[in-house]
């Protein structure tokens, strides 16, 4: 993976006065900082000349976030989903996968970190609190790679105790990267998953550009297993390409020769979706990238998504070879409806509470060994009972 | 100002660094020339190197040539006094005076004062695309200049008004070979606007992913047939291109939708039975629609819809896919 190095960081103001922010500062030595007064109004020169999406990475913005960084997953508005929970540390990501979302989702260019970590865990410790009876699988990995700035920003470090302090909470650290250092030691108590996007080498080689290999993520996702952590493999997005079939089937079976099966929380399945706006802007900036040239229609919310028949002939064979590796591993789908559910994996979810109960379960019974007693009275609770 | 005849040979046609005009041989000019003679001279420049450049009255002067007249009346200025990016801006204003420029007039203007007079693309923002009713935008100078250098052939199907001038925009930052192949292939074929915009889609995506030119899409032998087919009107053979395309691009879906309609076939169900899929079949649920005028109508159409359950074929319209 190739490590990030800005080329300049921009503090807003009252950032300044945040620790977190010296300590990032204090990493990235010879990188010339300048104060500013609001991350809004970044030096206009960001947006000019070619490939601005590109060229704004090199910026690395520290500021406080305003109102919430706790939010339910987009998601949530899929006939079946999972009840997911982002938490936003960071906006963007320079790993420069093609068909990354944040290129036509974020405003800014810049990589931007908050730094009032403070405010983030009084926000989730309230949040949680409040609802003793729920449990909640909450991720970093919506508006920016969980663990790829992790040497710079050591976040990790502040919230996996954290949530291994949470009776009715889990972390979910999704990744594309091999930043797994800081995880080491840590007293996370089954309260974080550390999870990997996974895809063939192929595919990383094409359009995951900058991110870490497929056996750097393995490697990393191995020695977190050693360490106690529960692992999350997401195959997603799935992509399909010539040789695709034989490409994935090794990938899956790679995925089992780095880990055990009973590490595993879960796998999840999404095929590629994206919207009109970022495949045009995909054929601009990656022009030699395939992703744009798939069989898509329009979907939920205007996405563009595989055709019907191509999606569920992925998740079908995707989920046959996953099977044939490790029977028992729970593998649910993302963002798909009823139909593609039924006829992939011969079964549905009745409803989106029937999927978040069993994937509560899933975490809560891993947390009970380390937390006896502690597993809240909640939906997971009832469903492992 | 001195208005004088100037004897045609010394006037040099060949130079047309001012020329605007895309149409140099209206024929209308020439009968109302032979009717009633030059009534507005022309404006030459007297060059330092000798000879006569034509500023304003191209086609009048052509027209008068044709016409075997000896002489025009003109306007000679020195060429110090009307340097080249003033003796095109005078072209320029004169022409607009009177009439809208076409677009490859425009870009013909624009190209000229870029690449000939080299003015800067700012000036050329600021003072001429105002006067040519252009938006003063980067983006717009820049598919005006690509324009002037589009295919010949283009610009013929573009003036014809077969071609859009969004079709012609895309195609004009595109490889004159390609160019080349689009403009032959159009030479029999007609699409509508909107067609034009989808083929050009389809071709750029079907090379794309065969990792082949643009022009090798539209030289395989199953486009050349639909060109060459006499049996086609050249709309006809437009929306033949359109489907052959689409099908390539997109085979997973056409072959559902053949399977859906022959699946609709199978249950026999009267034309004025209409079934619909979801969209994109995105789930297997279908759509059916009749109408009835009476009450004998509704009853027959409704018979054959209880056929049509009790058909084996039924199935089928539930499984494409």
């Amino acid at each position: 993976m190739l490590p990030y190095r800005p080329s300049r960081i921009l503090i807003q103001e009252q950032s300044g006065r945040d620790a977190l922010t010296g300590e990032i500062l204090s990493r990235l030595p010879g990188v010339p900082a300048t104060t500013i007064l609001d991350a809004g109004g970044l030096p206009p020169e960001i947006l000019c000349g070619g490939d601005p999406r590109g060229r704004g990475k090199q910026t690395l913005v520290l500021a406080r976030h305003r109102g919430n960084f706790m939010k339910e997953c987009p998601g949530s508005g899929a006939e079946i989903c999972c009840n997911y929970y982002v938490v936003n540390f960071a906006y963007n990501c320079h790993l420069e996968c093609t068909y990354c979302i944040l290129q036509t989702y974020l405003n800014s260019p810049a990589m931007v970190v908050f730094t009032n970590v403070e405010d983030l865990v009084r926000e989730v410790e309230e949040k949680l609190s409040a609802e003793p009876d729920a449990f909640f699988r909450i991720g970093t990995g919506e508006m920016a790679d969980s663990l790829a700035l992790d040497d710079i920003t050591c976040y990790s470090r502040i919230l996996v105790p954290f949530f291994g302090r949470l009776p009715n909470g889990i972390l979910e650290l999704k990744t594309k990267s091999d930043r797994i250092a800081n995880l080491e030691g840590l007293d996370h108590r089954g309260h974080t998953v550390v999870s990997w996007s996974l895809n063939p080498a192929a595919v990383i080689r094409s359009d995951e550009l900058k991110t870490a290999t497929l056996q750097e993520r393995l490697s990393a996702a191995r020695k977190c297993q050693e360490w106690g952590y529960r692992l999350g493999f997401h195959f997603d997005p799935l992509i399909r390409y010539e040789g695709w079939e034989g490409d994935y089937e090794k990938t899956v079976g790679e995925l089992f020769a780095a880990v055990e099966p009973r590490s595993i929380a879960w796998i999840s399945l999404g095929a590629l979706r994206f919207t009109p706006h970022l495949r045009d802007l995909l054929k601009e900036r990656f022009p030699k990238s395939k992703i744009p040239y798939g069989e898509f229609v329009p979907g939920h919310h205007g996405k563009l998504r595989y055709f019907r028949p191509i999606r569920e002939e992925m998740y079908s064979k995707m989920l046959g070879w996953i099977r044939r590796e490790a029977p028992g591993v729970f593998v649910y789908l993302c963002m798909e409806s009823r139909v593609v559910w039924e006829r992939s994996f011969g079964y549905a979810p009745r409803a989106t509470s029937d999927l978040s109960d069993r994937m509560d379960a899933l975490v809560c019974g891993a947390c009970r060994g380390t937390l006896s007693g502690e597993i809240p009275e909640g939906r997971g609770r009832r469903l492992l009972t | 100002m001195i208005v004088e005849d100037v004897r045609m040979d010394r006037v040099e046609f060949e130079d047309e660094t001012c020329r605007i005009s895309e149409d140099l041989d209206p024929p209308q000019l020439e009968s109302s020339l032979r009717e009633i003679g030059q009534v507005n001279p022309v404006v030459l420049v007297d060059k330092s190197s000798g000879g006569l450049m034509i500023v304003c009255g191209f086609r009048r002067l052509r027209a008068l040539r044709r016409l075997g007249r000896p002489t025009a009346l003109a306007r000679i200025l020195p060429e110090v006094d009307l340097p080249l990016p003033e003796a095109l801006r005078l072209a320029l204003w004169e022409n607009v005076s009177h009439r809208e420029l076409s677009p490859l007039e425009a870009a013909r203007a624009l190209f000229t004062l870029r690449h000939i007079c080299g003015l800067p693309e700012e000036s050329i923002l600021e003072s001429y695309m105002p006067a040519l009713r252009l938006a003063s935008h980067p983006h717009v100078l820049h598919g005006y200049l690509s324009l002037h250098s589009l295919h010949p052939q283009l610009r013929a199907q573009l003036n014809e008004g077969r071609l859009t001038l969004a079709t012609v925009g895309y195609l004009a930052s595109k490889p004159s070979t390609f160019q080349g192949a689009f403009a032959s292939l159009m030479a029999g074929i007609r699409l509508t606007a909107s067609l034009q915009r989808q083929v050009l889609e389809l071709v750029a995506e079907l090379a794309a992913l065969n990792d082949c030119p643009a022009e090798a899409v539209l030289e395989r032998p199953e486009v050349i047939g639909i060109s060459s087919d006499a049996s086609l009107a050249p709309q006809e053979k437009g929306q033949r291109l359109y489907d052959l395309l689409y099908r390539q691009r997109f085979p997973r879906i056409s072959a559902a939708e053949d399977r859906f309609v022959a699946a609709i076939s199978e249950i026999g169900l009267p034309g004025d039975v209409q079934v619909r899929h979801d969209r994109y079949f995105e789930t297997p649920s279908i759509h059916v629609e009749f109408q009835a005028a009476s009450t004998e109508r509704f009853r027959v159409l409704a018979g054959t819809l209880d056929n049509a359950a009790q058909s084996p074929g039924l199935e089928k319209l539930f499984q494409i896919g």
